[in-house]
């Protein structure tokens, strides 16, 4: 009764955004109004939740396990808020392979599942059943991407219809009358991912109810990933976080990227398929993107090289100490925008707290890989385009406004990126940021081929910055997510990046200097103050952000 | 004799460090999987994954590899980390003081408690006492690591806050020396008291055997029969000959201060050796967790070899066996 009195809660939260979402307009959202962010370092799940019970987090994000959410919900110095998440799980077939090679075969089986019961009673209901190959999050998916699709005896009948039949013992035949093999389900070990492990359990129950023979094989998960790359697999289960545009579809089912190294772990090979998803990929405008990624979908719903299971919901806990928090169905409270808004219901000035679950060993933005530097990193850094926390569109971010055009013909044809910076834009130490430190900026990372950005600015052909304010990116080819992997790099001064002797072994805080200058300097809404290495990153609110109010400037 | 006995040992030790060094580079790379193939991202292009694999070195042939890998470990430079991109020294030595004195601390807690209630068992037969001790100890050994402190973190640092629930520090670190030190001492409270009372158990249990033998000796008797004191008889005979295998064990307890304890500075949020060793070896992560093995294997065998002196010189029985036989 208590969880779902909890979910309920959650869903109403999700269902009417907490700051009302007709009146609000990002663009016009002023911030950060706080003066120092605190991100205290909690690696242990349990202490998380019982730091946000005693008051020492203000915000708690990412909270996985069930229990912690019914626990939370209960508190009411905490409002919670949910929204669909980015991750998504999948039970990949090898394509490759029999039966997987039949696409009928592939069909029934995704019919087969029943993720609705799945979630519920693994995941107490904090997860969606997807039946979409991106997030439902994303304004790219297909709309029926949450359809219910489970029906075991229409999967049987397919099967039937197209010659396969069910032996004495209640197990699928071939055609030609030879018994289906037995399959084996690579899984996580069950005392490394316990959830999953259960899942994969579940899945198999599912297809031997409908007569496939499936037994889970738990595996270490680099040995998973070996066998997945190798292709020496027939069914695996496995999650990763996708983002929200759709061409990383291209990445995971077109042929040329069935190599080593690529993401194409099911082997999908398909034509059209793979014609969709090139216009996809190399679309020079958003319409022929939209029309494309559709196309692609759609066909994707037809071969079914995978089968998308569920999405887990993103939540979060604040404390109701703090107003102006912002949640919508999208993104949940620990989000920019709240960082930039909140402040004291009380009104008295204090440190904002939130938990950082892993310490940011690396706070180099060129080499830094885990989530936690980046997660630092990302409030010292803005991007020429933010995401409209109501609809994830673009919107203006350090660039009032770009273009994406199309220059030249047939094969010379290329995507030309023109961006207009803002007005009197800052750097964090006060400096002015000009249209000249952005092209430095891509021009260093392309020089030096930093594999981190390698696919953002390996097609750069040229970078003019013809003023301050114009900034002007040729690309090689012709594709419209050029847009954003250019748009998304960490911007720094054309005096930082020049004087970075080793990116590899640069360590912006290092005083002595030994490999480039010291200081991270970003045009984003906060700055480092204070790290103390396993314990705490202090943020401050960098005094020159675009965004300030102009009482905080004053001060 | 004693030279050879000496050089026997040390040889010994060369030859276990000598595999250690082989098995340490050959098993990482037999895992399945490397630092790069493990990332899931689809901005992470094949050739992306190609120019990371180049920079860390992975493309270079084995021969070549270890070559470069033995360089390191003999010249201790052990290059820079896959996930943090520093060198593996410094990463090393900036976690190493946090746990050195969490596990000191509570090696040293638990040791002590251990041993005096062990004793006090031993001499007290069949009361109340021993029976305590010996349900208390097997029960606290017995449970896992993570409960307890879980259980301890819950009622200690949540329910009764009278400890912090996390790290080594408040936020903001309180300035001033002996403020700083008292905050640091504050938060070590609850793991040290975590860890002393997982691992006192093992101790008491171990003397108590000991003990109960050494006090049932003859010349035990003959102290008494001497009318030495009490005190005299169980301090000064009886647990005088206990003393080497407690030292042996001491001293191959000391690795365990280097390596940390993993769970209890994951549950405590503590920055230590463990938690890097658990990062590096989940990140196959080559250089942290060769560095880190090697070094745990080096301080091994130095403490075993140092054990076996040990034992030599207060038993020179040990010293002597090749000669007897």
């Amino acid at each position: 009764m208590k969880k779902v009195a909890a979910l309920a809660a959650l869903l109403l939260c999700w269902a009417w955004p907490s700051s009302g979402a007709p009146a609000f307009d990002p663009e016009k959202v002023t911030g950060p109004r706080i003066e120092r962010l605190c991100m205290v370092i909690v690696a242990n799940a349990d202490a998380q939740v019982l730091a946000a019970e005693n008051g020492e987090l203000d915000i708690l994000g990412d909270i996985a396990r069930p229990a912690d959410i019914d626990r939370l919900s209960a508190d009411p110095n905490l409002e919670m808020s949910l929204a669909r998440g980015f991750h998504a799980f999948f039970l990949l077939m090898n394509n490759t392979r029999a039966p997987w090679n039949d696409r009928i075969v592939r069909q029934a089986a995704a019919q087969s599942i029943d993720r609705n019961s799945m979630v519920r009673s693994i995941y107490s209901g904090y997860c969606e059943p997807i039946n979409s190959w991106l997030p439902p999050v994303s304004p790219w998916a297909s709309p029926d991407g949450t359809r219910n699709i489970f029906d075991r005896a229409a999967a049987r009948e397919k099967l039937l219809s197209c010659g396969y039949r069910l032996n004495f013992a209640g197990k699928l035949t071939a055609p030609d009358g030879r018994p289906l093999p037995k399959i084996t389900l690579l899984a996580p070990l069950a005392r490394v991912a316990p959830t999953t492990a259960e899942m994969a359990e579940r899945l198999a129950d599912s297809l031997n109810a409908a007569g496939f023979d499936v037994e889970v094989e738990p595996l270490d998960f680099s040995a998973m990933i070996a066998r997945l790359d190798r292709k020496d697999y027939s069914l695996a289960v496995l999650a990763w976080s996708m983002g929200r545009n759709p061409d990383s579809l291209y990445s995971f089912y077109h042929s040329s990227m069935d190599v080593a190294g690529g993401y194409n772990m099911t082997g999908t090979h398909d034509a059209a398929l793979d014609a969709a998803l090139t216009r996809l990929r190399f679309a020079p405008d958003k319409a022929s993107a939209e029309r494309a990624s559709a196309e692609a979908q759609r066909l994707l719903g037809e071969l079914v090289p995978s089968v998308p299971v569920y999405s887990r919901f993103s939540v979060a806990a604040v404390s109701k100490k703090w107003k102006n928090v912002l949640s919508t169905d999208r993104i949940t409270a620990d989000n920019m925008w709240t960082l930039m808004m909140a402040e004291p219901r009380d009104g008295t000035a204090r440190t904002m707290t939130m938990a950082l679950a892993e310490e940011p060993r690396s706070l180099n933005p060129f080499t830094a890989s885990s989530a936690y530097s980046w997660q630092v990193l990302g409030m010292i850094y803005e991007g020429l385009i933010a995401s409209n926390p109501f609809t994830l569109e673009d919107m203006p971010g350090l660039a009032e406004e770009w273009r994406v055009e199309t220059a030249g013909e047939g094969a010379g044809a290329h995507t030309v990126l023109r961006f207009r910076l803002k007005e009197s834009l800052r750097w964090n130490d006060g400096t002015p940021l000009t249209a000249g430190d952005l092209k430095a900026t891509i021009d260093f990372i392309h020089k030096n081929e930093i594999p981190r950005f390698f696919d953002a600015v390996k097609d750069v052909a040229e970078t003019e910055a013809p003023n301050a304010r114009e900034l002007t990116v040729t690309m090689k080819g012709v594709s419209y997510w050029y847009l954003d992997n250019v748009a998304g790099l960490p911007w720094m001064p054309a005096r930082i990046v020049e004087n970075v002797r080793d990116w590899q072994n640069w360590d912006p805080l290092d005083r002595e200097e030994k490999f480039g200058p010291c200081g991270l300097v970003g045009a984003g809404p906060f700055m480092l103050e204070e790290y103390r290495p396993g314990e705490y990153v202090m943020m401050k609110r960098n005094s020159c952000y675009l965004r300030l109010p102009k009482e905080a400037e004053r001060r | 004799m004693r030279k050879n006995w000496l050089l026997r040992r040390v040889l010994a030790s060369l030859a276990v460090l000598a595999a250690v060094l082989a098995l340490n580079f050959v098993l990482f790379r037999v895992m399945p999987g490397d630092a790069v193939s493990t990332i899931i991202d689809p901005n992470f292009s094949p050739q992306a994954k190609e120019r990371l694999r180049e920079l860390y070195g992975l493309e270079r042939p084995l021969p070549e590899q270890f070559v470069l890998y033995l360089k390191q470990m003999l010249t201790f430079r052990f290059g820079l980390s896959f996930l943090s991109r520093k060198p593996v020294w410094d990463e090393l030595l900036s976690r190493l003081p946090g746990t050195l004195i969490l596990m000191s601390l509570a090696m040293f807690c638990s040791a002590a408690l251990g041993i005096w209630l062990g004793v006090k068992a031993a001499v007290k037969r069949g009361s109340w006492l021993e029976r305590t001790v010996l349900r208390v100890g097997a029960v606290m050994s017995s449970f896992p690591g993570f409960f307890v402190q879980l259980v301890l973190l819950m009622l200690l640092a949540h329910d009764f806050p009278i400890f912090p629930l996390r790290g080594s520090l408040s936020v903001p670190a309180p300035s001033g020396a002996w403020a700083l030190l008292a905050d640091r001492a504050w938060h070590l409270a609850l793991p040290v008291l975590s860890l002393t009372l997982m691992g006192f158990g093992g101790w008491a249990l171990y003397v108590r055997n000991l003990m109960v033998r050494a006090l049932g000796e003859d010349y035990v008797l003959m102290a008494r029969a001497r009318g030495l004191t009490k005190d005299r008889v169980i301090y000064g005979h009886a647990f005088r000959t206990i003393l080497p295998p407690l030292v042996t064990i001491l001293l191959m307890s000391l690795p365990g201060l280097v390596s940390g304890a993993v769970i209890t500075e994951t549950v405590f949020s503590l920055r230590g050796v463990g938690s890097f060793l658990l990062e590096a070896l989940s990140g196959h992560d080559y250089p942290a967790a060769g560095a880190s093995f090697y070094l745990l294997a080096l301080i091994t065998v130095v403490c075993n070899l140092l054990a076996d002196v040990a034992y030599g010189l207060v038993d020179p029985r040990v010293r002597l066996e090749g000669v007897n036989r």
